[in-house]
């Protein structure tokens, strides 16, 4: 398969919804276990790191949870319940099991009841919306407004090392971490109802 | 003793570095501290840009890439022993891609070039326009169709 006929099937995956991917993954179709990684992974990761609060334990039980999705997508039935609905589920039990393994006597009580559950799954689901609007907003800067954010906002370095970093002055930083500020609050602006939700 | 602050040069840094304190340049930090404590003005630049960058607080840090490899490695195998229809069904990496193009743009220009120049050149060298002119007569039926 040639470069454009493999970067049109991605595209052509991207599409479908996640019922649909399941069956393609179903089928042996590896472009769909591409683009289903791509789609849940900011998700599961998420969760896991919430429950179990160690990067390294939460990408092993990230990874048995895929794991599973390949293993489980030929028996999946569309509309029986939401991809990731299924997905929590599977990550939950498998961080159960990572938080036995280190304290057994504490685990048992992390299950916590089906009512709290489904509330931490809303909860799971609407966080995975808001970083998916987060990650669109900022992908509709500029290549230099998106690094300026990156290093100065998220890996919080000082404005002087960000600048050099960029090879810029540390004026020519401040403006265009201001732009990317104003661009943001006006892409943000429509999703404001989303974003406010806890 | 620190340097007095204007109502836009506060509204400009708070704009540039947002709402959290110890993002503020060290230089203007007391004097921005300040400001703040002494203008109820400020309090509402401070609360736009405090929602921006709880709005960014929300984005999840990424995968690490070795995570990503892991999980496209996982995938491919597993997948792999389902896929019976599929003969190449494997994403081709980017730099495949690459690879592919430049291979490919040369040799086609290679192609286009033989097409236009072989019957003149061939004219040349043997001499024998009448058997020739069908391959020019082919040449030109490629290029205009």
């Amino acid at each position: 398969m040639t470069a454009y006929q493999s970067s049109s099937e991605i595209e052509r995956m991207s599409l479908l919804d996640d019922d649909a991917l399941m069956a393609e993954i179903g089928s042996g179709n590896q472009f769909a276990g591409h683009v289903f990684i791509e789609r849940h992974i900011g998700y599961v990761l998420n969760l896991c790191r919430r429950k179990l609060g160690r990067e390294a334990e939460a990408e092993e039980a990230a990874q048995d949870v895929f794991a599973s999705v390949w293993k489980n997508a030929r028996h999946w039935q569309a509309g029986q319940a939401k991809v990731t609905t299924w997905l929590y589920r599977v990550a939950d039990n498998r961080c159960i099991d990572i938080l036995r393994r280190r304290k057994p006597d504490v685990a048992l009580d992390e299950a916590g009841d089906p009512a709290d559950d489904k509330i931490d799954i809303e909860r799971a689901q609407q966080a995975a919306d808001q970083n998916r609007l987060i990650r669109k907003a900022l992908s509709q800067l500029s290549q230099d407004q998106q690094q300026a954010i990156e290093l100065v906002y998220y890996r919080e370095m000082a404005q002087r090392e960000a600048a050099e970093m960029m090879n810029i002055s540390l004026p020519a930083l401040e403006s265009v971490l201001r732009r990317a500020r104003q661009k943001l609050h006006i892409e943000l602006a429509g999703y404001r109802v989303q974003l406010e939700m806890v | 003793m620190t340097k007095r602050m204007t109502s836009d040069e506060f509204s400009l840094l708070v704009g540039t570095y947002g709402a959290h304190p110890e993002r503020w340049p060290d230089e203007h930090r007391a004097a921005m501290q300040s400001f703040l404590q002494s203008h109820q003005p400020a309090l509402a630049t401070i609360s736009r840009e405090g929602k921006l960058d709880e709005w960014l607080d929300r984005r999840f840090n990424p995968a690490s890439d070795s995570l990503q490899a892991r999980l496209m490695a996982d995938m491919q195998s597993q997948l792999s022993s389902l896929d019976t229809n599929r003969t190449t069904s494997q994403p081709v990496p980017l730099s495949t891609r690459r690879t592919f193009i430049s291979a490919a743009v040369p040799l086609a220009a290679c192609f286009l070039a033989g097409i236009i120049f072989a019957p003149d050149a061939l004219d040349l060298i043997f001499g024998r326009p009448d058997i020739l002119a069908s391959i020019d007569l082919f040449a030109d039926e490629f290029l205009l169709n």
